[in-house]
């Protein structure tokens, strides 16, 4: 195989060009936004890189890698979809979720990934909840990624989703955009140098986003689901 | 329903720790509740238990206490709040607990709530205030009957009573909620230093200060009726950000909120659980003396 396989597959699961369905949601950033508690670029870096560092690397990090290498066990897959469910407290986080993890496995199965079709009924059976974590690990096992570059891939469209939000919303521009993203390459490489957490210790402690996204229950206007 | 993941087993500190307090709730044949059982170590001391509330005279309250001044380094703590079936009691702190500095090792506490069908537990004890170099693991299991409800607060707040400007080292809190066969419907687990808790999730300002959960643990109540309730006290507070929602696996409702200062969370927390009790048992609680 050749070398430029990898960064291929990278580029196409990892590209907002791929239909998973993630514009629809900001993570508590349009509460935020919209309470004028971020309102400009500064803002939204402090923002991102608190969820990178206080939920990303201690909670989903390590589901995106422990889905990954279970990834032809549908039994453990579930488990782990369970965990997830258990442990994403707020409404919509866990409505978030469960849309754009079934998102990015209808797409999948679409394409013909293995086992995507068989999780998919899983899902429909209420059998599992297709959380949005545990389908990166699974989904992106069965393509030429390393767990490596999945768990980059995870922490990069964690990223573009919020930084698209954060644009839509009119608190960055798109130059603004590239230059946060750029920013945080730095950091997300240190944080993947440590290890994942295992199941048993994933934890998470972002309280403002995830007040916000409470909040986000009852907001009057609203652009994205979360 | 997927299958449920299996939680930590709610006896995992052993059993001659620094410190353990158990406590049996059950009722006598008139449906008063009374502390069947009881057992304390240094430094915990139970007082009697006290009917407070004059239109539930028969619901105990149970004062907890510590000699010891506070939470010390290797200090290894265990509390076990036992409600046997249609119980309805109310546990809660005599005052806040102080984790003190520790420049080596720390400390843990853990708190097991099992309710029994028909059960009502209150575990509201005041806020943890956490001082510079305080190293705490907190953790609280609560294994209940789905015919039951349990109302759960847990707060903390970093002080610096030196002025020199420093914080605690770090907390680390878990909540499980768990049915009667170890199954878990809810994790809330997190790990924070004091820097990063200082230096806060945003630029805001003012997020810092005390830090709160509060969650009514109901199988058989409203979630909406719930959610509503709890935003009303939501209402019109300045000295509060806080957002309500429900727990997974139809779990509850909670609440998670960043108060201004140690009055300001008292207050919102008072208030949360008046609305509870009311939509629970008919009838909001009277205050209780501390």
């Amino acid at each position: 195989m050749g070398k430029a396989i990898t960064m291929l597959a990278a580029l196409q699961h990892g590209d907002s060009f791929f239909p998973s369905g993630a514009a629809s949601f900001s993570w508590g950033l349009e509460t935020l936004v919209s309470e004028g508690t971020v309102s400009d670029a500064s803002d939204v870096e402090v923002f991102i890189r608190a969820q990178l560092e206080g939920r990303w690397a201690s909670f989903d990090r390590g589901v995106v890698s422990a889905a990954y290498k279970n990834s032809d066990n549908m039994e453990k897959l579930c488990r782990i979809d369970s965990l997830v469910e258990a442990q994403t407290l707020a409404s919509e986080m866990r409505d978030g979720s469960h849309r754009s993890g079934l998102a990015l496995l209808q797409v999948h199965e679409k394409l013909g990934s293995p086992l995507a079709a068989s999780y998919r009924n899983l899902v429909r059976a209420s059998a599992a909840y297709g959380n949005l974590n545990v389908m990166q690990g699974f989904l992106w096992a069965n393509t030429e990624m390393s767990v490596d570059d999945t768990e980059a891939i995870s922490a990069h469209t964690l990223c573009v989703s919020l930084l698209g939000a954060a644009v839509r919303l009119g608190a960055i521009g798109h130059i603004e955009a590239q230059r946060i993203l750029g920013m945080l390459h730095p950091t997300i490489d240190e944080l993947v140098d440590d290890p994942p957490p295992p199941l048993a210790k994933l934890h998470a402690f972002t309280p403002i986003s995830e007040i916000a996204v409470m909040r986000h229950e009852t907001i009057d206007s609203r652009l994205f689901a979360n | 329903m997927p299958d449920s993941v299996e939680g930590p087993d709610s006896e995992t500190m052993p059993p001659t720790g620094t410190g353990r307090i158990e406590l049996v709730f059950q009722n006598d044949p008139e449906g008063r509740s009374y502390l069947a059982e009881q057992y304390s170590s240094y430094p915990f001391h139970i007082c009697r238990a006290h009917y407070v509330d004059k239109n539930i005279p028969g619901m105990a309250t149970l004062y907890t206490q510590s000699c010891a001044g506070g939470i010390f380094k290797e200090d290894r703590l265990f509390m076990k709040i036992h409600g046997r079936e249609h119980v309805w009691t109310h546990v809660t702190t005599q005052a806040s607990t102080i984790v003190h500095r520790m420049e080596e090792g720390f400390a843990r506490q853990q708190v097991d709530i099992i309710a029994d069908q028909g059960a009502l537990i209150e575990y509201l004890p005041d806020t943890t205030i956490l001082f510079p170099k305080a190293k705490l693991q907190s953790s609280i299991n609560i294994r209940r009957h789905p015919d039951s409800d349990v109302i759960v607060a847990d707060s903390f707040l970093t002080h610096d009573p030196g002025n020199a400007d420093e914080t605690f080292s770090w907390y680390e809190s878990e909540l499980v909620i768990q049915q009667p066969d170890g199954r878990v419907d809810a994790i809330d687990r997190f790990s924070v230093t004091g820097e990063t808790f200082i230096s806060g999730e945003t630029s805001a300002p003012g997020q810092n200060a005390v830090y709160g959960t509060f969650a009514v643990i109901s199988g058989r109540a409203d979630n909406c009726a719930f959610s509503v309730a709890l935003r009303s006290c939501m209402e019109a507070r300045a000295d509060v950000y806080a957002g309500v929602s429900r727990l997974p696996n139809d779990t509850g409702c909670w609440v998670r909120y960043f108060a201004m200062d140690s009055v300001a969370a008292k207050a919102f927390a008072t208030a949360l659980w008046g609305v509870s009790r009311e939509l629970l048992t008919g009838y909001t609680p009277d205050s209780r003396r501390k």
